[in-house]
């Protein structure tokens, strides 16, 4: 640590330097009118902002209705393209079709095969048909099938139960018969004279 | 300030919770004005002292007060303004500083030594080679110490604000402060020569 008279202005000299220095690095200037500039910036940036806003709201709407049309016109299309059969099978409900399975005698299409195609010329269509064809909306999925061998065995039986059942109901039941009873003669008990005798009772 | 626009008829029709939507963008504006008047000049230190260059310094200090605008919805919550500015500058300008990755150039030429120690040279000339060579000195510190001194140096800032922008104590701030500063000394005094300064 010997240090000369030299050596030590030195030091004292790069100190105040480094001190002189520091202070200099951390005062900088900007250029006169930052704040306005800045200022300026923001507010062209708030205009920015506020005119691309309606712009987006516009472009979100027309692609909402774009896309609501396409959705319109793509299931217009597909109903055109078989308006018959979905129409008419679409609200034929399982209901309906049992009903029409379980009415005793045969069913209209089986019975009358050769005016089938003249029922179904429009002068023939019942109005329910009609309204069932304009209906859009498809209430019965999957469509309506002929019956099965076994669900047209399970049908006959159900009929045949569903006469007897009336043929039963038509005819009085025994329980419903008047009960009659035929008179009853109920004598009094006789019993035999018992003699006691009275060396026994002695 | 709603009852302010409803006076002021501007929109008399327009329902309660659109007065207050705009009361509070007005009183959002009215914030960021006054934080600009206040503390550009911080903000603009804190950018250049990372950056060292002026143009670099305020294009940041323009980002810094873009993002703001556009994030910063939250200012009337902001309890210390300077300091969550200081915080955003520093961050802004370090990313910046990341990205154009100017300093290896600069460390690079460190190793020159200070020419002109003749009484004879023009004082202006040689202060502005002194504080090149001091820049281009800190600029090849390590960051854990460059930081704290380069923060430091901004008489706007406190060393407990320094501590919080840079996630460290108040006596880390100082101590590592202390080191870059010794660091900084011995190098100039390995680069002077003898009757440097006179």
């Amino acid at each position: 640590m010997n240090m000369d008279p030299t050596n030590k202005e030195r030091e004292r000299e790069v100190d105040q330097w480094l001190d002189a220095g520091l202070s200099r690095y951390g005062k900088a200037e900007p250029r006169t009118g930052l704040e306005i500039r800045v200022l300026a910036n923001l507010q062209s940036e708030r205009n920015r902002i506020a005119s691309r806003r309606p712009w987006w709201w516009a472009a979100g709407a027309v692609a909402a209705a774009v896309a609501i049309v396409a959705v319109v016109w793509v299931g217009e299309s597909s109903r055109k393209r078989n308006p018959g059969s979905v129409a008419e099978t679409s609200t034929t409900t399982h209901h309906e079709e049992a009903r029409r399975a379980v009415q005793p005698g045969p069913a209209p299409h089986a019975a009358h095969p050769a005016n089938e195609s003249a029922q179904r010329s429009p002068a023939h269509w019942p109005i329910r048909d009609l309204a069932v064809k304009r209906a859009p909306k498809l209430d019965q999925f999957p469509s309506r099938r002929n019956l099965s061998e076994g669900e047209s065995l399970l049908v006959r039986r159900l009929n045949e139960q569903s006469n007897k059942e009336a043929l039963l109901e038509s005819t009085p039941s025994r329980e419903e018969v008047d009960l009659s009873i035929g008179s009853l003669e109920i004598r009094p008990l006789q019993i035999p004279d018992i003699e006691i005798s009275e060396s026994k009772t002695n | 300030m709603i009852a302010e626009f409803a006076m002021a008829g501007e929109a008399p029709n327009l329902p309660q919770k659109a007065l207050a939507q705009k009361a509070l963008a007005q009183q959002e504006e009215d914030l960021l004005e006054t934080a600009v008047r206040e503390h550009a000049r911080l903000v603009y230190r804190i950018a250049y002292s990372v950056l060292r260059n002026p143009a670099d310094a305020e294009d940041a200090t323009q980002e810094i007060f873009l993002r703001v605008l556009r994030y910063g919805k939250k200012m009337a919550a902001i309890n210390d303004q300077k300091a969550w500015l200081a915080r955003i500058a520093w961050r802004v300008a370090v990313q910046r500083r990341k990205s154009m990755a100017r300093a290896s150039a600069r460390i690079e030429e460190t190793r020159e030594t200070l020419i002109s120690p003749s009484r004879g040279a023009e004082r202006v000339l040689l202060e502005q080679e002194r504080s090149a060579v001091l820049e281009r000195l800190i600029s090849a510190l390590p960051s854990q110490l460059r930081d704290p001194l380069v923060l430091s140096t901004l008489e706007e800032i406190a060393p407990r604000e320094v501590a919080a922008m840079l996630g460290i104590s108040e006596a880390a701030v100082r101590s590592r402060s202390f080191r870059a500063r010794e660091i900084l000394r011995e190098r100039l005094l390995a680069l002077t020569g003898p009757g440097i300064g006179t």
